[in-house]
């Protein structure tokens, strides 16, 4: 293939094309996007595909080599190529929720309530959402002494006082705007200690609310493998 | 984007004709195979799982990949317009009354899906048509930010959040009085005082209408270009709101988001200096969660009217200071909308 501009910008379509097209193929897509909007995925593989097709049906004006300039340009539309290829399994964890977001703005509890519509077990969502909300905790049966189990990541690893919080990011669009809900969790029959963050946890315990918020006192606590889909979504 | 061959493929025909500045085959060569390598080796070696470089990837990536579709479809639009449609369509307005012709105008923009790269040639056009110079601003500002694909990506976005009809009908309406305002502010003065004899411009236009025959392959090349064009701007936003997302701790974002005055002032600093396309920038928007509704409003209504690239576009189309006008009646516009937005939000 010729490196004049006119296969350069070719190659770039192709690039993204490709991409969107293996994270269709092989799922991965739910690392980057939320359900809402995973569609775009196909659409892009399909219609760069074919915006890459048309394209190279054309003549050049001139044959030549590719500006410095566009070179930068076209360079930097593949780093995030580059970064899909590398970052396969990669996912926000307790730096993300340490540092890069908050709920604030968001209706907790409306979103709890609208999720929650078919939803059976009770998630972070809902224990965060029915904090703050008593009819929507009396709706989902959320009281003190209710069983639940959770699974999420260390965000914050167990202190002085034994406990750690495990958290879920849920997302909107894609994992730039998720959001951290953490719980929690308390020894009570399991130990804690020896958690590190970022270590994914199935925890099984008691529903308590000591200060207005819940926490999980744990009777079973197993180190799992991250779920392939590392997040929950505000869709329910 | 572009309309009528004015900017991005308009720049890469310039770029292709231009004798210096070249790169190397064998340097693109290079430089692809040692990325190729170095994928290996950093994912062989554990570096992926670095925390902050795994969160800024994940996040950089996420915004890119989403938004990307929204960049080509608003291409394609504009690619369409640039090829089927005639600007003669555009010039009708100048046959209103004055007083009709800025606000038809700005509203003109709801039914012409293009992005602020595209729309600034439109307005040049018009002005230089003999449009009321007020009208062509108008549209000029107001295009990027009520037109359709703009308007729907807002929805999108939003659409999580449960505030996704009340973002769009903000944006949509706050966009359109910043373009009323701006354009009766500025364009008070005659096209001739506003214009800037643009002569690279003209030769770009007749140059790219020289170098290609037929229509569907002028679209092709128009979609291509502006795609590419704009992919770059969304790459560099992108960039910037994860590093934001992964380094910067969160007490420090929140002692300037609490405030809602220097939260709208700072998001609309960042909108300036990330020169998204308004086709994607509500997904950019959307991600700084710890910001006011209000403020990511001011975010989504300055970017599109003025950002870098823009002022660039607006220095070598306009005369001196423009960009600087267009400054001084958006942002206080935008805060104002952007207060009110958190007043009732």
């Amino acid at each position: 293939m010729r490196l004049d501009p006119r296969s350069t910008r070719l190659a770039v379509l192709a690039a993204w094309s490709i991409c969107f097209g293996w994270l269709w193929a092989t799922g991965e897509v739910v690392r980057y996007l939320g359900p809402r909007t995973e569609w775009v995925v196909p659409v892009g593989a399909v219609s760069l595909a074919a915006a890459a097709f048309a394209y190279s049906r054309g003549r050049t004006a001139r044959t030549g080599r590719v500006a410095r300039g566009e070179a930068v340009g076209l360079i930097g539309l593949l780093v995030p190529v580059a970064l899909v290829a590398m970052l396969a399994h990669a996912q926000l964890g307790s730096l993300a929720a340490s540092n890069k977001l908050s709920s604030r703005g968001i209706d907790v509890a409306a979103l709890a309530r609208f999720a929650s519509k078919d939803a059976s077990a009770v998630s972070f969502l809902q224990l965060k959402g029915a904090e703050k909300d008593g009819r929507l905790a009396g709706e989902l049966d959320i009281a003190p002494g209710r069983s639940v189990e959770l699974l999420g990541f260390v965000s914050q690893a167990p202190g002085g006082s034994g406990s750690l919080v495990l958290s879920r990011f849920y997302i909107t669009c894609c994992v730039a705007d998720a959001i951290p809900l953490g719980v929690t969790i308390e020894p009570l029959t399991a130990k804690l200690a020896g958690y590190r963050k970022d270590q994914w946890l199935d925890v099984t315990g008691v529903l308590a609310k000591p200060g207005g918020h819940y926490v999980v006192r744990a009777e079973r606590v197993r180190a799992v493998k991250a779920p392939s889909n590392p997040y929950l979504s505000f869709a329910g | 984007m572009s309309i009528g061959g004015a900017t991005p493929v308009g720049e890469t025909t310039h770029l292709d004709n231009a004798p210096d500045r070249l790169v190397s085959p064998w340097l693109i060569g290079v430089v692809f195979w040692s990325t190729v390598i170095a994928i290996v080796v950093l994912r062989t070696s554990g570096v992926p799982e670095n925390p902050t470089i795994g969160t800024f990837g994940v996040i950089f990536t996420s915004i890119v990949v989403e938004a990307l579709p929204f960049i080509l479809l608003g291409a394609a639009v504009s690619a369409l317009i640039a090829v089927f449609v005639s600007d003669r369509m555009l010039a009708r307005i100048g046959r209103l009354p004055r007083a009709l012709q800025l606000p038809a105008a700005s509203l003109a923009g709801v039914a012409f899906p293009v992005c602020e790269c595209g729309s600034v040639p439109v307005g040049r056009r018009l002005i230089a048509r003999g449009v009321y110079p007020a009208a062509g601003i108008g549209f000029m500002l107001a295009a990027p930010i009520v037109n359709p694909i703009v308007l729907g990506t807002t929805w999108v976005a939003y659409e999580g959040r449960g505030v996704a009809a009340e973002m769009t009908m903000l944006r949509g309406g706050l966009g359109l009085l910043v373009a009323i305002v701006a354009g009766w502010a500025i364009g008070r003065r005659s096209g001739v005082e506003l214009l800037r004899e643009s002569q690279q411009q003209i030769a770009v236009d007749a140059e790219h209408r020289d170098a290609h025959g037929s229509r569907s392959q002028a679209f092709a090349d128009h979609l291509a270009g502006d795609f590419l064009f704009m992919g770059k701007f969304l790459v560099l936003g992108a960039a910037a709101s994860a590093t934001i997302q992964t380094l910067v701790p969160q007490s420090i974002v929140a002692g300037v988001a609490d405030n809602p005055v220097l939260g709208a002032l700072a998001l609309m600093t960042l909108a300036f200096a990330l020169s998204l396309c308004s086709e994607a920038d509500a997904f950019v928007a959307v991600s700084f969660t710890s910001f006011s509704l209000g403020s990511q409003l001011a975010f989504l209504v300055l970017g599109p009217v003025l950002d870098t690239k823009l002022a660039v576009l607006y220095g070598a189309t306009f005369r001196r200071q423009f960009a600087i006008r267009v400054l001084l009646v958006a942002a206080p516009v935008a805060l104002a909308g952007a207060l009110l937005a958190d007043a009732v939000l």
